[in-house]
C-alpha cells in the first residue's frame, strides 16, 4: 500500500538497530566501523553456510514440512556461532561486553537487511493492504534480541567454567528458525499468532541469557574474591 | 542456579503467556472466512459495437475503482451487483454516469438454471442489450472468491453504525479496489476476420453452382461468454458435415454431379453479415460464366423446436430451385413440420437473415433454420450453449438437406423412385451411416462449444484455422480477409479483474503513529537497558539470600502461615456466604432464569478451592512427623475441592464443542472470547492442582509489591467470571411473527438461543406490533421471507411462546432492508 507504507515498515525494521546502537551507550565504546565489520562477518559466514547447505543438503523432493530434514538443515546454523566467535576474538577489540554487543548489533543488522530489505521493497509497496509486512518488520526487533543473546552466549561459552547452563540456551538461539517453522507447521498458526509466539520466545530466551550471564558473572566474581 | 530457573518458571504469568498460544491455534484452526487480500477472477465485458453509425454497449474497458454496492452508486466507483438485483432495481440513472464501472455477477452454471430463472435471465440479457453507456461493464461468473467481494461490499454498506463506528470505518475499514488487468485483447486496424470457402467442382464449363452459407461467429450481450452453439455453431457443423457427405460424390468422375458446390463459412455474421456481403461483392466481380443457382444459408438447426423452416424474402416461383428443394424436403421428411416463411427485406435496418444479403444483390437464396422467426431471443443469448444442442435433431436436419440437394443435383425424380402410391419402401441416396454421429459430435465439441465473437481476435483466428483444417480434408479451401464496412468491432471481450483489499490512506498515518510509539518504547528500553539489567541481576544475587537469612526461624514461619491460613479461611467463607446471598444485589444475577444458568450454575465464589491451602498451611508443622497422614488429608480435600470444577470444565468443553458444531458463534471474536475464557478456566484449575500438589505458588509471591493471595483467593472469583461469560453467549435467531386470528393482531418474537441450543426464556422478547394487519403482513413478509405463523387466539399463542409478551408495543420499522442480513448468495 503505497510508498508510505514501505517507509513505515522500513522504519519499523531497521530503526531499532539504530536506536540500540545510538542510545544504549555502545557508541561511546566502539565506532560504527566495528559494526560494519560485524556485518561483513555475517555475510562471509552466510556464504560458508550456503556452501555447506548446497554440499550436504541438496534440495529434497519432499514437499511440505518434514521435521528431520529441516532439523538437519538447521544444524548448519551452528556456523553462525563459529563465525561470531571468530569475529569477536579476532576482529573486535575492547571489553568483552562491548565486543558481543557490537558484534550482535552488526550481525543482526546485516541479518535483518538480508532477510527483509528486498521483501519489503517488493511487497510493501503493493496496493493491497496486508499486515504481513508490519509483522515482518516487527519480527526484526525480536531477531535483534535473539542475535544479541546468541552473541553474548557465544562469548561466554569460551570463558565460563559452567558450560552446562550456557549450551541449552545457546541451542535455543541457534535452532530458533527450526522451532518457529515447527510450531508454524505443526500447530498451523499464522500471522499474528506466530508473531506473538516469536515475541514470547525471543524475550524468554533473552531473559534466560540475562540469567545465565548474571550467574556466570557472580561465579566469576566469587572466584575473584576467594 | 537451578533454583533461579525454577523460580522463573514458577511464576504463573510465564506459564500463562507461554501456553496462551493454544487458544489462538484453536481459533485460527476453526476460522470460517478466509482472509484473502488479493484475488483474481475472469470477467467478461458487455458488448461494444457500431452498426451503421449506431453505437451499442459499453464504451470503456478499464477498471480501477473502489467497489461499492449498487445502492451507493456514484462517479468513479465500481458498482458490484448480481443479475437478480439488477433486474429488480431501476438503474437507468446509473448508465448515464460518465466514469466508473459496473460488475455484475451471474451464476457460474448457467445450464442448471430452472425454467423460471431462464426466463428471468433472458430478460436480464434483454435489459443489457439496450444499454448504451460510458461505464465499463463486466459480467463475472460467481466463484467463491468473487462472491466474497460481493459479500464484503454489501456487508460494508448495510450495517447501521454509530458515529464512532463510522469514524473507525473511515480510517481503518477495508475497501475493495477493483483493477482490470492488462488488456491485450484490443483490436488493431490490421485485424480482419476471414471467410472460408470450400469448393467441390464438377469440372464442367458453365456448370451451375449451389452454395451453402453459414456465418461462424457467435455473439450476445456478453460476447466473451456466448458459446453460440446453435446460432451459429450448428451452421458450422452442418456445413462441415454436408461437405463431408457430399464430397464422396465428387471423388470419382463417374459419380460427379454436374453442379459446383460451394461451402462458405462467413465472418462477422452477427455484425449485419459482413462476411456474406463481402463474399457476394467479390463473387460478382469475378468471372461471369459461373451461375449461382441457389445459396442455402443455414443457421440454428441444432435445437429441437416444432419443425424446420425455410425462410425467404418472397414466395419462390414454382420453377425455381428453391421451390424444387422445398418440395423435395417435404417429400423426404413427410412427418416433419416443414414450412416456408416469407419476410420482406427492410433495406434500412439490419438484415434479419443471411439470405437477405443475397436477395439484395438479386441472387436466389433461402435460409434454413429450426427457428420460426428471426427475432427469436435464443439467437443472441448466453444461454445458447452446447447443452442446448440436440444432436439427433441436428443429424436429422443435415440428412434432410443433404438428401434434398443431392436429389436436385443428380436430377432424381422429385417424389421418390416410384410415383405409384402402393410402393411404400423408403429410398435414399445416402447410406444410414453417411451422416456420421461421431463426426458431428466431434465438430460440435470443436466448433460449437466455445465463444468465438468477432471481437476476440484469438478465438476468431483459431476458429478460422480449425474450420479450414477440417474442410481441407474434403475439398479445396481458400480464405479471404473481410473488410468490415458499415460496422465497427471492438475488442477486449474479457479481462482479468484483480480485487484487492486496501485501507484508506489515513490508516497509514495511524500505522506510522504506532511505529513511532513502538520505537519510542524501544528507545526508552535501550536507554535504561543497562540499569534495568543490572537491577535484575542485583535482585537475583542479593535479595534472595537476604530473605533466606530472615527465614531461619522455622517455628516462627509456621506460626505465621497458620495465622494467615485461618484469616484467609474466614474471608473465603464470608465471601461465599455473601456471594450466595446477595448475588442479585451485586449485579451478578444475570440471566438466572435462563435454563443454562440454572443447570450449570458456576460455583459462586467457590471457596472450596481454599481447603487444600488451608489443610497444607495448618498441617505443615506435622508434615515431617506424619507424612502419610498429611498426604491423605491433602488428597481427600483436593479431590473434594476439585471434583466439581473438573466436572464444570468438562461440561463447558462439551458445550463449546457442540456450539462450534452448530455454528453458534457467528463471529470469530466471539469464539475466540469463549475459548479464551475456557482456556483460563482450565489453566486456573491446572495451576491450583500444581499448587496443591507441590505448593508451588503460595510462598512469597507478590505482584507490584502486593501479596497475591491467589490462587486461593483470586482464582475462584475468576473462575466464576469465566464460567458465566461462557454460558452467557446467546445467538440471535431470525424473528418470527405470529398472526393471532381472533384478536387480529401481530406478535413479533425476537428469539435468542442459549448455548445449549434451546430458546432462552430470559433473553427472548415478544412484542405486539403496532401496524395494521395488511400493512404488517406485506412489510413483515418481506422482512422475514414468509416466516409468519398463524395462531387461533392469545391462549394458544401463550402456550407456544417461550416468554411473556412484553407490554410495550413495538413500531414496525418501515426500512426496506431486512434486519437479519443474510449474505449467502443463492442463485438457486
Amino acid at each position: 500500500m503505497t510508498f508510505f507504507h514501505f517507509i513505515n515498515c522500513f522504519a519499523l525494521s531497521f530503526a531499532p538497530y539504530f536506536i540500540v546502537y545510538k542510545y544504549s551507550g555502545i557508541n561511546e565504546y566502539s565506532s560504527i566501523w566495528k559494526c560494519a565489520t560485524a556485518s561483513g562477518g555475517y555475510l562471509l559466514t552466510q556464504l560458508v553456510k550456503l556452501l555447506i547447505l548446497a554440499t550436504f543438503f541438496p534440495t529434497s523432493d519432499v514437499e511440505g514440512f518434514a521435521i528431520v530434514p529441516e532439523f538437519l538443515k538447521n544444524c548448519a546454523d551452528i556456523m553462525d556461532v563459529i563465525g561470531l566467535h571468530l569475529l569477536m576474538t579476532n576482529f573486535l577489540a575492547g571489553k568483552g561486553e562491548v565486543r558481543f554487543l557490537v558484534g550482535g548489533i552488526g550481525w543482526g543488522f546485516a541479518h535483518s537487511i538480508a532477510h527483509r530489505a528486498i521483501l519489503l521493497w517488493v511487497g510493501a509497496r503493493a496496493s493491497a493492504f496486508t499486515w504481513r509486512w508490519v509483522q515482518t518488520s516487527l519480527d526484526s526487533s525480536f531477531d535483534l534480541l535473539l542475535i544479541l543473546s546468541m552473541a553474548a552466549l557465544t562469548w561466554m561459552l569460551t570463558r565460563s567454567s559452567n558450560k552446562l547452563i550456557i549450551v541449552p540456551v545457546l541451542a535455543l538461539c541457534i535452532f530458533s528458525t527450526f522451532i518457529y517453522q515447527t510450531v508454524q507447521n505443526v500447530l498451523l498458526i499464522t500471522s499474528w499468532s506466530i508473531l506473538v509466539f516469536r515475541a514470547i520466545y525471543s524475550i524468554s530466551v533473552a531473559s534466560m541469557t540475562v540469567l545465565v550471564y548474571s550467574v556466570n558473572r557472580s561465579s566469576n566474581s566469587v572466584k575473584k574474591y576467594d | 542456579m537451578q533454583e533461579e530457573i525454577l523460580d522463573f518458571f514458577r511464576n504463573p504469568f510465564v506459564i500463562f503467556s507461554m501456553t496462551f498460544m493454544l487458544t489462538f491455534c484453536v481459533v485460527n484452526g476453526s476460522q470460517q472466512i478466509g482472509d484473502v487480500v488479493e484475488m483474481e477472477f475472469h470477467a467478461y465485458r458487455l458488448n461494444q459495437y457500431e452498426i451503421s453509425g449506431n453505437i451499442y454497449g459499453s464504451k470503456n474497458y478499464r477498471v480501477a475503482y473502489e467497489a461499492v454496492s449498487l445502492n451507493s452508486r456514484t462517479l468513479r466507483r465500481c458498482m458490484v451487483t448480481t443479475w437478480r438485483e439488477l433486474l429488480t432495481l431501476d438503474v437507468d440513472d446509473m448508465w448515464q454516469l460518465s466514469t466508473g464501472a459496473v460488475l455484475i455477477f451471474i451464476p457460474s452454471d448457467i445450464e442448471k438454471l430452472s425454467d423460471v430463472d431462464r426466463q428471468k435471465f433472458l430478460e436480464f440479457e434483454n435489459r443489457l442489450s439496450t444499454v448504451k453507456t460510458d461505464l465499463s461493464v463486466y459480467v463475472a461468473p460467481t466463484t467463491e472468491d468473487s462472491a466474497s467481494v460481493l459479500a464484503d461490499v454489501n456487508n460494508k454498506e448495510d450495517k447501521v453504525q454509530s458515529i464512532v463506528q463510522q469514524l473507525i470505518q473511515s480510517i481503518a475499514g477495508n475497501t475493495i479496489q477493483l483493477t482490470s488487468g492488462d488488456n491485450d485483447g484490443e483490436l488493431t486496424d490490421t485485424y480482419k476476420p476471414s471467410n472460408i470457402v470450400g469448393r467441390l467442382s464438377s469440372n464442367e464449363r458453365g456448370a451451375p453452382t449451389i452454395a451453402f452459407v453459414a456465418h461462424y461467429d457467435s455473439s450476445s450481450v456478453i460476447p466473451g461468454l456466448s458459446a453460440g452453439s446453435d446460432s451459429n455453431g450448428s451452421g458450422i457443423v452442418a456445413l462441415l458435415e454436408l461437405l463431408a457427405v457430399l464430397s464422396k460424390f465428387y471423388d470419382r468422375p463417374t459419380t460427379r454431379p454436374p453442379f459446383n458446390l460451394l461451402f462458405i463459412w462467413t465472418a462477422a455474421g452477427k455484425m449485419n453479415y459482413q462476411g456474406t456481403r463481402h463474399w457476394i461483392d467479390e463473387y460478382q466481380k469475378g468471372s461471369d460464366d459461373e451461375k449461382l443457382d441457389l445459396a442455402i444459408c443455414i443457421e440454428s438447426i441444432g435445437r429441437k423446436t416444432d419443425g424446420l423452416y425455410m425462410h425467404a424474402s418472397k414466395q419462390p416461383s414454382e420453377t425455381s430451385v428453391a421451390a424444387n428443394i422445398f418440395r423435395r424436403i417435404k417429400a423426404i421428411a413427410p412427418n416433419k413440420k416443414f414450412d416456408l416463411v416469407t419476410k420482406k427485406i427492410s433495406l434500412t435496418s439490419v438484415s434479419s437473415w443471411e439470405h437477405e444479403k443475397f436477395n439484395i444483390k438479386r441472387m436466389p437464396s433461402v435460409t434454413l433454420s429450426t427457428l420460426p422467426s428471426p427475432t427469436d431471443i435464443a439467437r443472441n443469448s448466453i444461454l445458447d450453449n452446447a447443452s442446448q444442442i440436440d444432436e439427433d435433431e441436428l443429424i436429422e436436419n443435415v440428412r434432410i438437406i443433404a438428401e434434398a440437394v443431392l436429389g436436385y443435383i443428380l436430377n432424381l425424380p422429385e417424389n421418390g423412385p416410384s410415383t405409384d402410391s402402393r410402393v411404400s419402401s423408403e429410398s435414399t441416396m445416402l447410406s444410414k451411416e453417411a451422416v456420421d454421429k461421431q463426426r458431428i459430435h466431434h465438430f460440435i465439441r470443436q466448433f460449437a462449444s466455445k465463444p468465438r465473437p468477432v471481437g476476440d481476435k484469438l478465438a476468431t483466428e483459431s476458429t478460422i484455422a480449425n474450420i479450414a483444417a477440417a474442410a481441407s480434408g474434403y475439398s479445396k479451401v481458400s480464405k479471404s480477409a473481410v473488410t468490415i464496412t458499415d460496422a465497427k468491432v471492438y475488442g477486449v471481450t474479457k479481462s482479468k479483474l484483480v480485487a484487492e483489499r486496501v485501507k484508506p490512506a489515513v490508516f497509514e498515518l495511524v500505522i506510522s503513529g504506532g511505529v513511532m510509539a513502538y520505537l519510542a518504547v524501544f528507545y526508552y528500553i535501550a536507554i535504561n537497558a543497562q540499569k534495568s539489567i543490572e537491577v535484575g541481576i542485583l535482585n537475583n544475587l542479593l535479595v534472595k539470600p537476604y530473605i533466606s537469612t530472615l527465614c531461619k526461624n522455622e517455628n516462627e514461619k509456621d506460626c505465621v502461615s497458620q495465622r494467615q491460613a485461618t484469616v484467609l479461611f474466614i474471608i473465603f467463607c464470608l465471601i461465599r456466604m455473601i456471594s450466595n446471598k446477595f448475588e442479585d444485589y451485586l449485579g451478578l444475577k444475570i440471566m438466572l432464569s435462563c435454563n443454562v444458568r440454572q443447570q450449570y450454575s458456576g460455583r459462586h465464589f467457590g471457596a472450596a478451592l481454599g481447603f487444600p491451602f488451608l489443610t497444607r498451611s495448618l498441617s505443615s508443622t506435622v508434615t515431617i512427623s506424619s507424612a502419610p497422614l498429611f498426604l491423605l488429608i491433602v488428597f481427600t480435600s483436593t479431590s473434594i475441592a476439585f471434583y466439581p470444577y473438573a466436572k464444570d470444565f468438562a461440561i463447558l468443553c462439551r458445550l463449546i464443542y457442540n456450539a462450534i458444531q452448530r455454528r453458534h458463534y457467528s463471529q470469530n471474536h466471539q469464539l475466540m472470547f469463549a475459548l479464551t475464557a475456557l482456556y483460563f478456566y482450565f489453566s486456573i484449575i491446572f495451576m491450583e492442582l500444581l499448587d496443591v500438589s507441590f505448593g508451588m505458588y503460595c510462598e512469597n509471591q507478590s505482584f507490584f509489591g502486593l501479596p497475591i493471595l491467589f490462587p486461593n483467593f483470586n482464582f475462584p472469583l475468576l473462575l466464576y467470571i469465566f464460567h458465566i461469560s461462557i454460558l452467557h453467549h446467546h445467538k440471535t435467531m431470525p424473528a418470527i411473527v405470529y398472526e393471532v386470528n381472533q384478536e387480529n393482531c401481530f406478535i413479533q418474537l425476537n428469539r435468542m438461543r442459549c448455548i445449549t441450543n434451546k430458546d432462552c426464556i430470559e433473553m427472548s422478547k415478544a412484542y405486539q406490533l403496532d401496524a395494521q394487519p395488511s400493512r404488517t403482513t406485506t412489510i413483515q413478509r418481506r422482512l422475514l421471507e414468509g416466516r409468519i405463523i398463524q395462531v387461533r387466539d392469545m391462549k394458544e399463542l401463550e402456550d407456544i411462546l417461550p416468554c411473556k409478551i412484553s407490554t410495550q408495543i413495538r413500531k414496525v420499522s418501515l426500512s426496506p432492508k431486512p434486519q437479519q442480513q443474510q449474505f449467502a448468495i443463492n442463485f438457486e
